[in-house]
């Protein structure tokens, strides 16, 4: 039976290959394992992290913020248009949080020009006012009021999770998806 | 019955109070979304100062001569916007549960106008004052005070109002009540 040797893989020539200058001996190829590569275009730590999967309200949202934003041509506190900051911080906080949030937002311009969002489910409702500069979170949930006051630099989603697992929740508490 | 003038110096704790509720405007880009019933932070959100604006609609209840001399007043304020609002109507609910106690950081104080002897303010400068952000604040306190009208609170519609006559006796208005109703209107 024929081994092959990396002496005899050397020797196999291709019609594209040209030999270069100086011929190896076998002793000088050392084999080399090649990095392990699931994509040419995407780092592996990436194709590991999942990406939440938005709902489908998502683009909606996305949609009616981008037509919100206000042209040079109107005024700064038109209620009916939000800056193009307002509108930017919008969509980071939807981008960050869809997948956690109760359901689909009502969103509108507060009369200091930020943007709000309304939320409402069964056990309560939660309002989000989203500005360039911070992020309240304001929920009731069986009547009572908890506020979250989230700085630039706070993780939105952690605040967010916890009041937003107790909205969904029903009135005989959390439901284990587990078998 | 002669309309009800209230003290110009002290608000009664079971007078109603009545925040009025002017039609806001959506978002051009999203007017497509489902209608919203609630009470939106903007009804309650104060641009000009601390001081949120209220009507002193009646001594124990909404005092319906007061709300009539009211409504032009609320009207033409709604039209002295830049963009003019529909006026809607208020929403009420007795002193005592913005001021529960004299300790309470939210005062209802009388603050007669020379049209409107019925103003009064909710005083908010001493409430959540551990929030820095000035901006924050104002919605935070907006946001309390929906809740306390949501939670209390009563919606009293204009249209309610131009409904009534003031010279009609209570029966003429309910013959007619009951004749609309029969021709489903």
């Amino acid at each position: 039976m024929f081994l092959p040797t990396a002496a005899a893989s050397i020797a196999i020539r291709t019609p594209d290959y040209t030999p270069g200058p100086t011929s190896l001996s076998g002793s000088e190829i050392s084999w080399v394992p090649s990095a392990r590569r699931l994509s040419d275009s995407k780092p592996e730590q990436l194709i590991y992290i999942t990406a939440p999967v938005k709902p489908q309200w998502f683009a909606s949202v996305q949609m009616r913020l981008r037509r919100s934003v206000k042209p040079n041509s109107r005024a700064d506190n038109d209620p009916e248009w939000i800056s193009q900051e307002v509108a930017d911080a919008g969509n980071a906080f939807f981008e960050k949080t869809a997948d956690i949030l109760p359901g689909e937002p009502f969103i509108y311009r507060s009369s200091l020009g930020d943007l709000v969002a309304e939320f409402r489910t069964e056990r309560g409702a939660m309002t989000t006012v989203v500005s360039p500069g911070f992020l309240l979170l304001f929920a009731v949930i069986d009547g009572k009021p908890i506020e979250r006051q989230v700085p630039e630099s706070g993780d939105v989603r952690a605040e967010l999770q916890e009041l937003s697992s107790q909205l969904r929740m029903d009135q005989h508490g959390a439901m284990d998806t587990a078998a | 019955m002669a309309r009800w003038i209230p003290q110009p110096d002290a608000v009664g704790r079971n007078e109603h109070i009545g925040r009025r509720l002017f039609d806001e405007p959506m978002l051009t880009g999203a007017k497509d979304q489902k209608p919203f019933n609630g009470l939106l932070v903007n009804h309650f959100l104060e641009t000009r100062d601390e001081q949120v604006s209220v009507d002193r609609l009646g001594k124990s209840s909404v005092d319906r001569s007061v709300v009539r001399y009211l409504m032009p007043l609320a009207e033409s304020a709604g039209s002295a916007f830049l963009s003019p609002k529909r006026f809607d109507g208020w929403t009420v609910l007795p002193a005592h549960r913005v001021q529960e106690t004299q300790q309470s950081p939210l005062q209802v104080v009388a603050s007669p106008e020379t049209n409107n002897p019925y103003h009064a303010h909710i005083l908010t400068e001493s409430f959540l004052t551990a929030v820095e952000q000035d901006k924050m604040r104002r919605h935070l306190v907006a946001l309390y005070l929906r809740e306390l009208f949501t939670k209390h609170g009563t919606i009293h519609q204009a249209a309610e109002v131009t409904e009534t006559t003031e010279d009609q006796p209570n029966w003429v208005s309910k013959f007619k009540h009951s004749v609309l109703r029969l021709f489903g209107r």
